[in-house]
This record gives structure tokens, sequence and C-alpha cells, in this order.
């Protein structure tokens, strides 16, 4: 966020140049699926600041396309006091990656942090088959408030 | 400079509305996408296979296929996820990037979508319409279901009666999924109005969910969203590792590492609800009640296990809805 917070106090000139800069450093640590290519619907018609803030929506996008960056995009959103936005970046990567544990519990983490503790719940169910490590455990039981009769069934399995 | 970057974004508003100078066509981005998506573009008419960071304009027409998802990410943030076999046009979008205010309005003709606001949509006028009901939002997560994908869910939640008056096309199942009161740094509760023939039902505890049955009826007292019928949004909007997956998802995981989530979409819940799957939806709503407590984790972990998460079919018709007006229901 704070290359977000940087960019939107330079001038729209600057703001463009330094998202142009940062995609190609982005596109490398992309999944295949994510740098085929950028939009080549862009319309003409849209303000300059639509432009830019689609440079910026083209990165995260982008930085959600691997588990690592995905995860690390969803921190900041976090540390940005964004829960939303990280729910949102998760379910992103889970879409198109839906085998990992580890975004998986952080989604789940996340939806009991804003509340929809049935969700959350739900999504640790999902991954209790490979159990859950003690730290990671300790975090499920505390942000999903579940029993500690139920902790057993998530981490024997 | 300074006036660049203060000029009001206005991007334009549904039909009717006025276009500003600085009027654009590009709401937001597909973000995600699996499987088979076509978004029908406004100007020319033509139907095209979506694409990950394929600009969205104003009224696309975005139709999902089966075991298909798209997620779409707009200017302010705000997400819209696409479930398979539905239908959803963005409709109107407004954003201020100076004040980080936006307005959304999206219209569900079928199928099921989860929409999250962004920060800056949770001060403005969102609104989602579906072919019987309008649903106002204020700063949320909801979710919802519409046809005959509203009905199979329905058919999962204990005590909802689903009588001669549900209509397969504009049914519609609304639930609000949070912010509730107790989420943290500051994420604002969420808030639901859902008004249908003139009646306006408000929401505002995450896991509560109200029903329209049809298109000229009103919408039912809120109930607590049980977890089968939970399971049956989870099974359309949200993915599952293979090794939690039901049997007919697992089965055509092996056709497509991606399409494990949603598969197995020819086995309605009925047709499931004799072998174990339909004890393990069983097992979830039993978990639930009036709400999740103790031993609601085991009684999930029990569906999983029993495959009783089904995926659901939805089969209505194709037939295209043009929308022009915000507020109304749509018509199927």
């Amino acid at each position: 966020m704070n290359i977000r917070k940087n960019i939107l106090n330079k001038s729209a000139g600057a703001w463009l140049f330094c998202c142009a800069a940062l995609l190609p450093g982005m596109l490398l640590v992309s999944g295949n699926a994510a740098a085929q290519s950028v939009d080549d619907t862009a319309d003409p018609l849209d303000a300059p600041e639509v432009q830019a803030e689609l440079l910026l929506l083209d990165a995260e996008v982008v930085e959600s396309s691997t588990e690592q960056t995905a995860l690390q995009l969803a921190a900041r959103q976090i540390e940005n006091k964004d829960l939303s936005g990280a729910a949102t970046t998760l379910e992103r990567y889970l879409i198109t990656d839906p085998e990992s544990s580890v975004v998986r519990v952080e989604y789940a983490i996340t939806l009991c942090r804003l509340d929809d503790l049935q969700a959350g719940r739900f999504e640790v169910a999902k991954i209790a088959e490979n159990g859950l490590d003690q730290p990671t455990a300790d975090r499920v039981q505390t942000e999903c408030q579940i029993a500690a009769s139920d902790m057993p069934a998530l981490k024997n399995r | 400079m300074r006036n660049f970057r203060n000029r009001n974004i206005a991007i334009l508003v549904s039909g009717t509305m006025i276009a500003s100078p600085l009027m654009a066509q590009t709401v937001g981005m597909n973000s995600a996408v699996r499987n088979n998506v076509e978004v029908q573009q406004t100007a020319t008419g033509a139907a095209q296979k979506a694409r990950i960071r394929q600009h969205v304009k104003m009224r696309n027409v975005v139709t999902t296929a089966a075991a298909s998802t798209l997620q779409i990410t707009l200017l302010d943030r705000s997400s819209l996820t696409v479930g398979p076999n539905a239908r959803l046009t963005v409709n109107r979008f407004v954003y201020d990037p100076k004040t980080k205010s936006s307005s959304v309005g999206t219209t569900l003709v079928k199928g099921t979508l989860r929409f999250l606001s962004g920060k800056s949509a949770r001060g403005g006028r969102n609104s989602i319409n579906t072919p019987a009901a309008s649903i106002g939002i204020r700063g949320t997560m909801v979710e919802l279901a519409v046809g005959e994908d509203a009905v199979t869910i329905g058919k999962l939640q204990p005590g909802l009666v689903m009588g001669g008056n549900v209509d397969p096309q504009t049914a519609s199942l609304i639930v609000l999924r949070g912010p509730g009161p107790k989420a943290q740094l500051g994420e604002k509760s969420g808030i639901i109005d859902v008004t249908a023939a003139g009646k306006t039902v408000t929401i505002t505890q995450p896991g509560m969910a109200v029903f329209v049955p049809s298109l000229g009826a009103a919408p039912s007292a809120p109930f607590q969203l049980s977890n089968g019928a939970y399971g049956g949004f989870d099974n359309m909007l949200r993915t599952t590792p293979s090794a939690s997956a039901p049997a007919s998802q697992q089965s055509s995981s092996q056709q497509s590492p991606s399409q494990n989530a949603t598969s197995g979409n020819t086995a309605t819940s009925t047709s499931t609800a004799g072998s174990g799957s339909g004890a393990g939806a069983a097992g979830a709503a039993a978990g639930t009640g009036a709400g999740i407590g103790s031993g609601a984790v085991a009684g999930i972990l029990g569906a999983l296990a029993a495959g009783g998460l089904v995926a659901a079919t939805s089969t209505g018709s194709d037939d295209p809805v043009e929308v022009e007006e915000e507020d109304p229901p749509v018509s199927p």
C-alpha cells in the first residue's frame, strides 16, 4: 500500500509512469494465466484517472496470481485495515487454485475476522483433512471461535 | 495538475442517467476466470470468451456456463463473484477517486452472485436487482441466488416453505454475509434492505436470509441460513479442495484441476438426497438450527465427509433480459 500511497501523491503523469513501470515487474512474478496479456480493450474514452486506476487494479490482479504474492497483497490490505479487500484477494486466488491450504486458512480467518463465522468455519472444515499445525489451529480457534471440543477433529485428521 | 486530480469521474449511470464529460465505459476488470464465461459487449452485441484482466464495460452482459466462475473487480475494489449458469450486468457505476466514494448497481437475472463492497463503496448507494426483488446495500458482503438456484438452495433450508407460488424463473434468495457487528479493524457492519411487492425487509445480522418466491410476492421474514443451505451457496460461489469435495466433484477434478469446485452440476439436491450426500446435508443443517454453536464445525466436517455439500443444478432459461432501470425489479 506504500506504493499505492506514493502513486496517489504524484502528479497524474508520474502516476501513469509509475504504474507502467510497475507492470513489467509484476508480470515477472505472475503466473501464466495472468501473464497472458494486458487487456487489449482499453477504451480511449476513459478518463486518465480511470486509466490510471485500471493500471493499479491490473497490478493487483497480477499480484494475486501466485500463492506467495497473493498472500503478500492480502497482508498489506489487512495492514491497511481492509479486511474485505483481503478476502477478495484470497478468494480470487482460490478460484484458480482451490488446493492451496495456506491461502484457504488465511481466507477462513479473514472471513471470521469479518464476523462471518459460518463461512469461515466452512473454509476451515475444507482443509481439516490436511490437519492444522498448532499455531494455525490456535489462530483458527481464536478468530473463528471454534469450541475446544471441535478442535481435535481439526487437528487429528 | 491539481485540476486534473480534482476532477470527479462519473462513470455511466444506468440507461436514463446523464453523462459527464469524463464519462468512461470501463468499470472494472475480470480478476479471475474459471472455465467457460462469456461477455457480451454492449457496443457490438457480440459474445466473447472472458479473459482474465479484460476490462469490464458498462452494461456488458456476463454469462457463465456450468462449473464456471467469474470474479469482476470494479474500480472502487468492490468485487462480484458470479457462480455457474448465471447472467449478470453492471448497469450503474459512479466513482469519485478524489473522495473515494462510489455507487454500484448490478442486475442478476439468474444464477448466484457474491458481492463485496469495496472500501470506497461502503458509503455509497449500492444495489442489486433480481427479477423479483431490489436489494439496497450499505457496506457489506451479500450473496444471492436467482431462479433455479434459489429454489435448489431453498430446498436445503429447513422450514422454508417451497409451495406452489415459487417461480423457478424469478425466485430470489438473499443472504447477508457480513461484516458482522464483531468485525475487526473498524469494518462497519453490513446492512441490506430487500424490497419486493412494496414491502421492505432489513437485515443487519450476518447469516440471516430472505426468500422471495416470485415476482410480485413479498419477501419472507428473515431466517438464519442453515449450514445445508449455506453449502448450496458454497458449492456455487466458492471452491473446495479435491480432498474435501464430494465424489462427483472429485471425478470432475480429474478432468481439470481447476474445475473441482463447482462441478457435478448435473446432480440436484433432490436426486442425491438418498445417498450419503443427503445425510451430509441434513447433518450440516442439523448442526445449525438457529445458528452456529458448539459442534458446528464437526457437523460441517461430517457433511463434507459425506459429500453432503452437493452441487446444485441450474437449468433455467437462457433468454436474455434487457434491464434499463435500476430500481424496479427486473423482468425475467
